[in-house]
């Protein structure tokens, strides 16, 4: 792509917030401009360009992050539009509070993706995010609208809270999934034998949702376009929340 | 160490010093005579022309303790954003180093707290609602705040041993021996009471109280939990008087039952706090008006009494509260929106509800103003302190701020003509000329909190007082000059310059201790056994857990009859 490219420099590197490198911030900035700005990390700040090779290129035609062995913190967290693509892992907080646009992770990501930023009552608000490897606990928490895949598993309280919108996890999650969920859908491609606490048992049959998802994420090669059912065995619940959420498990 | 201020103005009221010429003397950490002519100082500050006075003391600040550290939680918004906001912790991000780290405006941490009151003069702070199911949680907390001298208040009032007692008739003697007890067992410095029995009625359905509604479940109304309360801590002899918050917090026509609670105390010395909060009447369209004049005129009338005021300043606050019924009532206004509250079993509640206080609304602007009067109508300035029940009215960083309001009439009015256009009519502060004087201001913010919480060396500057000093340039922006003083001493060590730190101290925790009779701990200990969750033996805090193992400040007790 034309868009413009960030490689960490060396070969291991401390924390770094990356919530101020979004592609509509940068959007006609010149290599040398993002190069110049503060970002933080660690306990103090250092420059983009004293940590990222920066390429020339516009960043609103996307925005390419090469991450090496660097924890990228809070990759495009708050994004509202545009593209990132990390070629590596992401850190914590990945496309928490995002808004809209395209997340693309090719390795694992950390805890929170597409959650809640510290003291903010809702997570991700729409858009894409989609993970090649695996992702930490409480993936899509509070989540308001948007999709979430995940090809690999995700941990603890995988859509906990969640208000609205879809986390979709192609290697099944950890415990208390869905936990405190108030609509919205979490899909596993694994088969759940028990109902998780909070869920009551739905039943199974092909669901009319899975084809408008599958539609929805045509183009992008996550697990589910792979798949080629649209059977699951669904939960209803939180129950405590008034059991308008779903656990979709592929059968 | 021997240390020289020569040449200041010496505001110390407690010693009926007001502006006058002398030269000041420090001996390691007391205030000292003057050593004679032959005495070679190892370090002398020339402060010519400026303004000497005792360290600030606020009276009432919710810096430590439960409901303080879940209100850190509920707004980790505020703590991440000063983390990324560009510069790293302890960096002021526009030159100038700041030790430590932390994080915080509205929920400082720790640090913060100690950091941002001695920067403004400030060398103590109360951490006025502790409760004791909280305390230990408090103290550690208060033992991690550097620089400046703390102390908790114990909340009592709504615990179901003291109703019970209470309830049955047990006798006042029995309750003077349950507070006594549990201020040695918490290490406190005083009483408070917080919504008297309205904690207790919210457990049991109850969403209002008023003054002699009698209570659902022990049929004890918050009259009689406020004067037994009052009783005790009088008969103690306690130095700071029983702390009232008191019933209907917040609601319009509330000044018909603030004067109630003062006619209830019955001449026995009382301090209300925020009394901003409680001074609301119901005249005009709004049903919402200022109750300030009937209450200020009480006050004044009423030696016995002293207050503080609460007072409310624009823009994001956190509202903390053992109160749960009055913070349950105002949780629709939360901004943003996001609240708690928890009934904590045997003891009190609890609700923290995040506030914007604006000045384009009728109510916000309305509370600013009666604030100002309540601070502007009240006469004796050794009973009304300056606060803003921090955070609830808003951060204790406003005290410059609100200083400049009341030394200066000008800017008062100009900041009365930018609010909310139908404020004005219902308040009488644009007709107010009076400007408090720096003589007043040290009286308010260092002698009188000290006097009125027993605390002899403290708040004035005479020879064997903590040499906690503050040195302030006289300018005429009030606000610029207590927010940036040129010198702090902390117990003679200098930690402040030009309003900012250069070396750490520590502060100590000030409690006292009234005697009991040892008859009443068995009878603690079985509600201990049957009703709570822990034996008695763990409730009770030793002395080395005070402080990293320094131990309490010790004040003493004067026991009294009533007469």
């Amino acid at each position: 792509m034309s868009g413009m490219t960030l490689t960490f420099r060396g070969d291991a590197g401390m924390a770094v917030d990356m919530s101020a490198l979004l592609p509509e911030r940068l959007a006609g900035l010149t290599a040398g401009e993002v190069a110049g700005l503060p970002l933080p990390c660690g306990g103090g700040v250092a420059t983009v360009g004293g940590m990222f090779e920066v390429s020339a290129g516009d960043a609103a035609e996307g925005l390419l992050i090469r991450p090496g062995q660097a924890v990228l913190h809070r990759v495009g967290a708050g994004m509202a539009s545009g593209r990132i693509l990390v070629e590596g892992d992401a850190g914590n907080h990945a496309g928490a509070g995002m808004s809209g646009g395209l997340l693309r992770i090719a390795g694992n990501a950390g805890d929170a993706l597409g959650g809640a930023l510290p003291g903010l009552p809702l997570g991700m608000r729409g858009g894409l995010i989609g993970v090649g490897g695996s992702a930490g606990d409480r993936a899509a928490e509070r989540m308001r609208r948007g999709i979430v895949v995940v090809d690999g598993p995700v941990g603890a309280y995988a859509a906990g809270f969640m208000v609205a919108g879809t986390l979709a996890a192609g290697d099944g999650c950890g415990p208390h999934p869905g936990f405190g969920m108030r609509r919205g859908t979490l899909l596993l491609g694994r088969a759940q034998d028990e109902a998780p606490e909070g869920f009551a048992d739905g039943g199974t049959r092909d669901w009319l949702f899975l084809h408008l998802l599958r539609r929805a994420l045509e183009g992008s090669g996550s697990w589910f376009e792979r798949m080629g059912t649209t059977r699951a065995h669904r939960f209803i619940g939180d129950l405590a929340e008034g059991g308008h959420g779903e656990i979709l498990a592929v059968a | 160490m021997l240390t020289k201020l020569a040449g200041g103005r010496l505001f110390d009221p407690a010693n009926g010093r007001h502006g006058e010429v002398a030269d000041l003397w420090l001996r390691d950490d007391r205030i000292a005579a003057d050593p004679g002519p032959g005495a070679t100082p190892d370090a002398v500050h020339d402060v010519t022309g400026k303004v000497v006075m005792a360290g600030a003391i606020d009276i009432h600040s919710h810096i430590a303790g439960g409901k303080v550290n879940l209100a850190r939680l509920l707004m980790g918004e505020e703590h991440d954003r000063h983390r990324f906001a560009g510069h790293a912790c302890g960096h002021d991000g526009i030159g100038g180093d700041r030790i430590g780290g932390g994080s915080g405006i509205a929920t400082p941490s720790t640090h913060t707290t100690g950091a941002r009151y001695i920067e403004m003069g400030f060398t103590a702070a109360f951490e006025p609602a502790m409760l004791g199911s909280n305390a230990r949680h408090a103290h550690l907390e208060m033992s991690d705040i550097p620089y400046i001298d703390t102390g908790g208040y114990l909340v009592l009032g709504n615990d179901d041993f003291l109703l019970d007692l209470i309830a049955t008739n047990a006798g006042q003697a029995a309750v003077n021996d349950y507070v006594a007890w549990m201020l040695t067992a918490t290490q406190s410095l005083a009483v408070k009471v917080v919504n008297p029995g309205g904690i207790n009625a919210f457990k049991f359905n109850a969403r209002s109280l008023d003054l002699d509604e009698a209570g659902p479940h022990y049929g004890v109304t918050p009259r009689s939990v406020l004067t037994t309360l009052a009783r005790a801590v009088y008969e103690l002899g306690l130095p700071h008087p029983l702390h009232v918050h008191g019933c209907n917090l917040g609601v319009p026509g509330n000044v018909a039952t603030t004067l109630d609670t003062i006619q209830a105390a019955s001449g026995l010395p009382m301090h209300m706090t925020h009394i901003q909060f409680h001074s609301y009447d119901t005249a005009g369209d709004r049903k919402f008006s200022s109750g300030a004049a009937a209450l200020a005129e009480a006050v004044n009338r009423t030696p016995t009494l002293s207050v503080d005021i609460g007072q409310v300043m624009f823009g994001q606050t956190v509202t903390a509260s053992a109160d749960t019924m009055a913070q349950r009532h105002t949780a629709p206004l939360a901004h943003p929106r996001k609240w708690l509250a928890m009934d904590i079993e045997c003891d009190a509640g609890c609700g923290v509800v995040p506030f914007r206080y604006r000045d384009t609304s009728y109510v916000n602007a309305l509370q600013w103003a009666i604030g100002l009067e309540l601070f502007l109508l009240l006469d004796d300035p050794w009973r009304v302190f300056l606060t803003t029940d921090h955070p609830n009215g808003a951060p204790f960083t406003f005290y410059p701020e609100l200083i400049r309001l009341l030394m200066d009439r000008d800017y008062r009015l100009a900041k009365l003509a930018e609010l909310h256009p139908d404020a004005p009519a219902h308040t009488t502060l644009g007709s107010i000329a009076r400007e408090y004087t720096l003589a007043e201001i040290a009286i308010m913010t260092r002698a009188a909190p000290a006097r009125i919480l027993g605390l002899a060396d403290r708040g004035h500057l005479a020879p064997g007082a903590s040499a906690d000093v503050t040195v302030y340039s006289d300018v005429p922006d009030r606000r610029a000059m207590f927010e940036r003083p040129d010198l702090v001493f902390k117990g003679g060590r200098l930690v402040v310059r030009d309003g900012v730190l250069v070396a750490m101290a520590q502060g100590c925790t000030h409690v006292v201790r009234p005697g009991y009779d040892d008859l009443i701990e068995r009878r603690i200990a079985r509600h201990f056994d049957e009703r709570l969750g822990l034996p008695i033996k763990h409730f009770r805090i030793q002395d080395a857990e005070i402080r990293h193992g320094a131990g309490p400040q010790l004040h003493p007790c004067q026991r009294r009859e009533v007469p």
